[in-house]
């Protein structure tokens, strides 16, 4: 003996005695109906409780998120001097300041391409990306390649002999 | 599950409606189970697999195979969701398990069922084996399944040995040097066994990866192949007749 209802069409002789053409409902068909959907019901809720739990457990935990960071930075003077772009860390997030032919500037680093690490050719007087050859010019703006959008420019001014940026 | 047994009948049958279980599942696969069914035939696939006539000697103690493997697959997903956070090095061993019991939403649960199902695998074994053997399901021709279930045990055992170096504590490190040393007294070979099994003369770093990759990658697949010829002996052998 099975339980459940069978999805094939009633045989014409089992269609109903009730005159209206439809096939009876039977005390049987009823309680067949009632346990499935209360094995349905249940199986969902399983579903969905075992879901909520493995989605809250996978979820990155606290540790992953990143830390603030300084907002504004400052290094001497002499180090842009010697280097040709100096790396510091603004809000976590890196910012390279260099000289360029019409000042000092700082930019983000990351490319807006893919977020590789951009680099300083002072030879070209571009940002230029190492990972698929996007350029950018000192302020920032695109020049060429894949990156949809500019560099974010940086706050930086020389006082004295610091450098603040940010 | 809500079979019954009709007395007089040449055989019990006991089993979950096949309509029932397709009901079910049309409702997790909805839409597409009928397209599905058409083409793949799961409805012909499933009464083969369940319309098995259970034989009427069959009681409580024959579940224990099947609820022993049930833990099994519970142990394999909890791994797995373990395996997300932690991480397997000297330093942080120890706090990735503080972390996932206790800043890990539900990483309590899922090291406990770990833990918990670890220890009832071994009890629920047991049992099976017991039964096994005294309703002397052992006889030829099930006796190489036997010996495939004596290595199933031993396979649990190792899981047991390895997992438990992985929280990286102080019962974990004693257990595993003292069971590392065992093997040292195997005349001839023993020392270079247990210099094999620890990665060197102490239990260390290379003891905790090696420990790491022998419980969530060797130990796993050794263990579904065994498990595969241990069901398929099953299935072509069927039940073992009564006492």
């Amino acid at each position: 003996m099975e339980a459940g209802v069978s999805p094939e069409p009633p045989a014409p002789e089992e269609t109903g005695t009730a005159g209206d053409g439809l096939p009876d409902a039977t005390r049987r068909k009823f309680l067949h109906r009632v346990y499935n959907m209360t094995l349905g019901f249940w199986a969902l809720a399983g579903m969905a409780g075992t879901g909520y739990v493995a989605g809250r457990y996978v979820w990155p935990t606290k540790e992953g998120e990143s830390t603030g960071g300084e907002r504004t930075v400052t290094f001497p003077k002499k180090e842009l001097d010697d280097e040709t772009m100096v790396k510091v860390l603004v809000e976590g997030k890196p910012v390279g300041v260099f000289r360029a032919a019409d000042g000092v500037h700082a930019l983000s680093l990351v490319c807006t391409h893919l977020g590789c690490l951009v680099n300083w050719n002072p030879d070209a007087g571009l940002m230029i990306c190492p990972c698929h050859g996007s350029r950018y010019d000192p302020s920032g703006q695109v020049l060429q390649g894949p990156a949809p959008l500019p560099l974010k420019q940086y706050d930086v001014r020389v006082s004295g002999d610091t450098v603040v940026v940010g | 599950m809500f079979g019954w047994k009709r007395k007089g009948a040449e055989r019990a049958y006991r089993g979950v409606g096949v309509a029932a279980l397709v009901n079910v599942l049309s409702l997790l696969t909805g839409a597409m189970y009928g397209e599905l069914d058409e083409r793949l035939d799961f409805r012909t696939a499933l009464q083969r697999a369940l319309r098995k006539p259970v034989p009427r000697h069959v009681n409580f103690w024959f579940c224990f195979g099947g609820i022993t493997f049930l833990i099994f697959v519970i142990q394999l997903v909890t791994g797995i969701a373990l395996l997300l956070y932690y991480r397997p090095t000297v330093e942080q061993a120890y706090h990735s398990v503080v972390h996932i019991t206790n800043n890990v939403p539900f990483g309590w649960l899922v090291r406990g069922f770990h833990h918990w199902g670890a220890n009832l695998i071994m009890v629920t074994v047991m049992i099976h084996a017991l039964r096994v053997f005294l309703y002397g399901a052992y006889k030829p021709p099930r006796d190489f399944n036997w010996v495939v279930g004596a290595l199933l045990m031993f396979s649990l055992l190792l899981f047991g040995f390895s997992g438990y170096l992985l929280p990286w504590n102080e019962l974990s490190y004693w257990a595993t040097v003292v069971g590392a040393e065992i093997p040292g007294a195997i005349p001839w070979v023993g020392d270079a066994l247990s210099y094999f099994i620890k990665g060197g003369d102490t239990v260390g770093q290379l003891a905790l990866t090696r420990f790491f990759a022998f419980h969530v990658v060797i130990m796993p697949l050794g263990m579904m192949v065994l498990l595969g010829l241990h069901f398929l002996m099953i299935r072509r052998l069927g039940i073992a007749g009564p006492l």
